[in-house]
């Protein structure tokens, strides 16, 4: 932590002029209107510049909340051009810490950060990056309270498959082919004997199933609600015997 | 009056461009220009975002569209 702190301090000294430490302050000061107009000016010609960009626009911009959730590989470079934009407040959602695998394609994460809490290494970047606006790190897992007073939240979270991959509980995800390529099996004289379709009687299709090892139904439930398309499409939570019960 | 003669571009044509947005379609805008790439750079700047130019010696005369 000490050789992270050293590290940023000297980020400090190099680029931020004196008294606006963004480190010192936890985060960054709000804009205030009055200062610096010329520095505003500057800070964002380059998008002011465009037809289709203006001053009332820029404004509007800087009185609007956004919330990235994950501060990855995706949260990074959303959250990086929020920030440089010039969103007035901006909250950093992610509950992981920093790793060293994770420095090649996470670019608001560097050596000295592995470690600490992403949520905090991220918005310590964007505090260099835009002094200007405001900047929240939350280290903690998305949930509706982080909602208040946001105008727009940005999901950068992992995918579901990569998610639960990296805790172990997911085993494999299989989408199915349509149903009328199944075949049924049967063993007839010591042969396979092969009918096309399945099972007549079958009232539903299953499209996709997912093999999750936990240690709990309930936490198999929390998975299960966090598949995509949970919200419109049930998802039949099945648990699986050993295998000597396959044979019932 | 807008004086941009200590500005160099592109923020020759950022100022212009936001004093521009100040006012009601019809309105004209007088930009005091340093001579060189803002003479030629904010005419034309103006004159691409659709608005009415007129260039007398430094003085470029913007109607906004």
């Amino acid at each position: 932590m000490n050789e992270r702190r050293a590290f940023l301090k000297g980020l400090v000294a190099a680029a931020v002029p004196k008294g606006s430490d963004p480190l010192t302050q936890g985060g960054s000061d709000p804009l205030t209107p009055a200062a610096a107009p010329d520095a505003w000016l500057e800070r964002y010609s380059r998008q002011l510049v465009l037809p289709q960009w203006s001053e009332a626009a820029q404004r509007a911009l800087e009185d609007a909340s956004v919330l990235v959730v994950g501060a990855g590989a995706l949260g990074s470079p959303v959250a990086t051009y929020l920030a440089g934009a010039g969103v007035g407040r901006l909250g950093v959602v992610d509950d992981g810490d920093v790793e060293v695998s994770n420095l090649h394609r996470q670019h608001l994460h560097f050596t000295p950060d592995v470690g600490v809490p992403k949520a905090h290494s991220a918005v310590s970047k964007l505090g260099f990056l835009n002094p200007e606006i405001v900047i929240e790190p939350y280290q903690a897992a998305f949930n509706d309270a982080m909602l208040e007073g946001i105008d727009l939240v940005v999901d950068c979270t992992d995918a579901f498959a990569t998610r639960y991959r990296e805790t172990g509980e997911l085993f494999g995800a299989y989408g199915l082919a349509d149903a009328v390529n199944a075949k049924l099996v049967r063993r007839v004289d010591g042969a396979p004997a092969v009918t096309d379709g399945p099972y007549l009687e079958a009232k539903e299709y299953i499209a996709s199933f997912w093999l999750l090892d936990c240690e709990s139904e309930e936490r198999a439930r929390q998975i299960a609600a966090d598949l995509p398309h949970a919200h419109e499409q049930p998802v039949e939570l099945w648990p699986i015997l050993h295998e000597a019960a396959a044979d019932l | 009056m807008l004086d941009i003669t200590e500005l160099t571009c592109p923020m020759t044509w950022v100022r212009t461009k936001l004093e521009l947005e100040k006012l009601a379609p019809g309105e004209a805008l007088e930009v005091r220009c340093p001579e060189g790439e803002a003479l030629e750079n904010v005419p034309r700047s103006a004159a691409d975002a659709g608005h009415d130019v007129q260039v007398n010696g430094a003085l470029v005369t913007i109607v906004r569209r």
